[in-house]
């Protein structure tokens, strides 16, 4: 399925390869068709060259924390992002404890398949703080800025 | 908290069970003013009591939502749908039913753009559905449906009624329109099914079930009108219309009770302002 977005990404305007795909080219995996699609596509090589930059950063020594924590967090978006799409996989439904607070809030206003999945992606061991930003953009979308903000505040102070 | 979702599905319970009453009388008794009087009395009221109340959820949900929020359009546009409805359905009680069916196509072009905006939503969190082939089973039926009605009303000869050019047009679009919703309904169900039972989830889920009921109505009323259904089945194809109905002011109930609760912090505070819906 991969290979086809691909093949469609090098072939047809106004389709992009899957952010995988753009992670694997940061981290050094040279595919042609992500390259000729890179050739052409702006938005894309602007998102390829924030994850690089973010990846070059983490190795710097000069700003190795927040360099680490901004390479940690991207990629906990990533990951967690690109792995909303497609069927539940029933058996890793389940509630863990390490994020009870911000788990809950995902299972109460979207689902316990939701909260899973980017419990399972987003490694809780790096934090919260990493963790909230992450799930903002869909509160956000469905609630709305005010309601998400809000609602940021209060998972971020009951977890500090 | 949870009191309006529950009210509204508890209130169509009861309305269905005296629905199933009035069509067991007449079914027993052979006289068809318990029906008549069923759906002319409480039937209607229903309708236009739940188009009420999903107008005035939806604008609730739309004011919540700040300017530039990507749903905020969205929730405008379903609020304007079920002014639409309610619209039809006022007329429809009081008797002028030439012009409530005009209603319909502008209600349902109304919820195509805004759910339009819900699924480029999903699409852009990365959380967007795709069609299945088990999907045909349930889109073929209306395209079926919407085939034969063009063939038979729309360019059939000597297809014309009393009603003016506009009447017939705007009510020929309603068809088309619904395979429309049906088609964005399935997406939206596909993209939403995979989080779980959120309040977020049960807002586009009930959605998505007024839509697939006003399909089943509009197949029923079609079936019935060629004398395919048999006469029990009659009766229940006109009682999924007050389903979807219900479903249409349920979503909203749905979506207000998630803003609420994210934006009052005690839910004693929370309770208070959810009474007052």
């Amino acid at each position: 399925m991969n290979g086809l977005r691909l093949w469609a990404a090098c072939r047809i305007p106004g389709m992009h390869p899957d952010i995988s795909n753009l992670l694997g080219w940061a981290d050094g995996e040279r595919i042609s068709a992500i390259a000729s699609h890179l050739k052409r596509c702006g938005q894309c090589r602007q998102q390829a060259h924030l994850i690089a930059d973010a990846a070059s950063a983490k190795d710097e020594v000069s700003n190795a924390d927040r360099s680490k924590e901004m390479y940690d967090r991207l990629q906990i978006q990533m990951q967690a992002w690109s792995c909303l799409r497609g069927p539940a996989e029933r058996g890793r439904v389940r509630r863990r404890q390490q994020m009870p607070r911000l788990s809950e809030a995902l299972e109460f206003y979207f689902g316990i398949e939701l909260a899973s999945r980017i419990e399972n992606a987003a490694r809780w061991d790096t934090g919260d703080a990493n963790v909230i930003p992450v799930t903002k953009p869909l509160f956000t979308t469905f609630l709305g800025k005010r309601a998400a903000e809000m609602l940021a505040q209060k998972l971020a102070g009951a977890t500090t | 908290m949870n009191g309006l979702p529950r009210v509204i599905v508890l209130s169509t319970l009861a309305l269905l069970i005296t629905g199933l009453a009035a069509g067991l009388l007449w079914w027993q008794t052979g006289n068809p003013v318990w029906i008549r009087l069923f759906f002319s009395y409480p039937g209607a009221l229903f309708f236009v009591g739940a188009s009420l109340l999903q107008v005035y959820l939806s604008f609730r949900c739309a004011a919540l939502f700040s300017s530039g929020d990507l749903l905020r359009p969205a929730w405008f546009l379903i609020a304007f749908s079920g002014l639409a409805r309610l619209a039809g359905d006022i007329l429809r009680l009081f008797g002028r039913e030439t012009f409530s069916p005009l209603f319909s196509p502008v209600s349902m072009l109304s919820l195509a753009f805004g759910l339009y905006r819900v699924l480029r939503a999903c699409r852009q969190n990365g959380i967007f559905g795709q069609l299945r082939l088990s999907d045909s089973l349930l889109i073929g039926p209306v395209v079926v449906y919407t085939v034969d009605f063009f063939a038979t009303v729309v360019l059939a000869s000597g297809s014309q009624s009393a009603t003016s050019w506009v009447q017939r047009v705007l009510s020929w679009t309603s068809d088309p329109l619904l395979c429309v919703l049906l088609i964005q309904a399935i997406l939206i169900r596909r993209s939403v099914a995979n989080m779980g039972w959120g309040l977020i989830a049960r807002c586009w889920i009930s959605f998505t079930a007024a839509i697939f009921a006003t399909s089943l109505g509009d197949v029923g009323l079609w079936a019935w009108s060629k004398g395919y259904l048999p006469p029990p089945l009659e009766t229940a194809s006109w009682h999924v219309w007050f389903v979807a109905s219900a479903a249409f002011a349920l979503g909203p109930a749905y979506q207000l009770q998630a803003m609420l609760h994210a934006t009052v912090d005690d839910v004693r505070a929370t309770a208070e302002e959810f009474a007052k819906v």
